[in-house]
């Protein structure tokens, strides 16, 4: 219960994030952060990547940075 | 005398949630999704100000509807997978019902979408942008309806099969591709939806 309300906070704040800030760099930084947390979160929670072989927990997050790392260069540059 | 209680690697374990083989599958399928995330932004970084104007037709409180209910969504398979590592057969079904009645609401929410789109005319072939768009949110929405149809499978065989460790390790592996769904959601969602609210 706890994870999933952080979930649907954190989606809040990005969208209200996307609205408000008035630094585009920063405001793509920010929800694209956020969306990587909520990745984790779910991975690590819901997926219970910590509890598979060491390896997928490993390979996923080095998915969810490669996407973000991705997508924040790709809005920014 | 051959030891039976020898573990093959990759195989079945039951102290592991789901199986080897869908850890696999899914990250494949994360690298495939990653292959179009990284075309998608090569193209907007080729024609910027159209992907621009056209994500401007896009409704990021529907992107938002989406996200709520495929969280939720979530969140309810999970307490199913959990249930019935407890035995609560009646909470697990319920749980079940409830992922598959807010993956419903994301499927009827996108076909929403998908009409009003087709309906000002705007189709895979109006620009770039909404060809990724298209692409992108249909492959996205197959992978939801697809797993749909074997959640439905586990909620029908719940009562039957409940008790066996192979129906555990299919919710598991069910579960953990509705995850997975999920997962790919939480970054379509800013980068088709919330970056274009950005000043």
């Amino acid at each position: 219960m706890r994870i999933w309300l952080a979930l649907l906070g954190l989606t809040g704040v990005s969208f209200l994030l996307a609205e408000q800030l008035a630094v585009r760099t920063v405001a793509i930084v920010a929800i694209f952060l956020i969306a990587a947390l909520k990745a984790e979160f779910v991975i690590e929670h819901y997926m219970e990547a910590r509890a598979a072989e060491r390896h997928w927990l490993v390979m996923y997050f080095a998915w969810v940075t490669a996407v973000t790392l991705l997508l924040v260069w790709g809005h920014t540059a | 005398m051959p030891n039976n209680s020898h573990h093959h690697p990759g195989a079945t374990s039951p102290d592991h949630p789901g199986t080897s083989g869908i850890w696999t599958f899914v990250f494949i399928d994360m690298v495939i999704f990653f292959l179009f995330f990284g075309v998608y932004i090569s193209e907007r970084q080729r024609l910027p100000d159209i992907f621009l104007s056209s994500q401007h037709q896009l409704s990021p409180l529907v992107g938002l509807v989406s996200t709520m209910a495929l969280l939720t969504s979530s969140w309810a398979m999970a307490e199913a997978v959990r249930a019935l590592r407890e035995n609560k057969i009646a909470r697990a079904g319920c749980a079940l019902n409830w992922a598959l009645a807010l993956g419903a609401v994301f499927i009827v929410n996108k076909l929403f979408e998908y009409g009003g789109k087709f309906g000002h005319g705007i189709t895979p072939l109006t620009n770039g942008f909404f060809t990724f768009y298209f692409l992108i949110t249909g492959l996205h929405f197959l992978h939801v309806t697809g797993t749909m149809i074997f959640m439905t499978h586990c909620r029908v065989r719940l009562g039957v099969e409940a008790g066996a460790l192979t129906y555990r390790k299919k919710l598991e592996n069910v579960g953990l591709f509705w995850h997975f769904v999920d997962v790919l959601w939480l970054f379509i969602f800013p980068m088709l939806y919330l970056t274009e609210l950005v000043g």
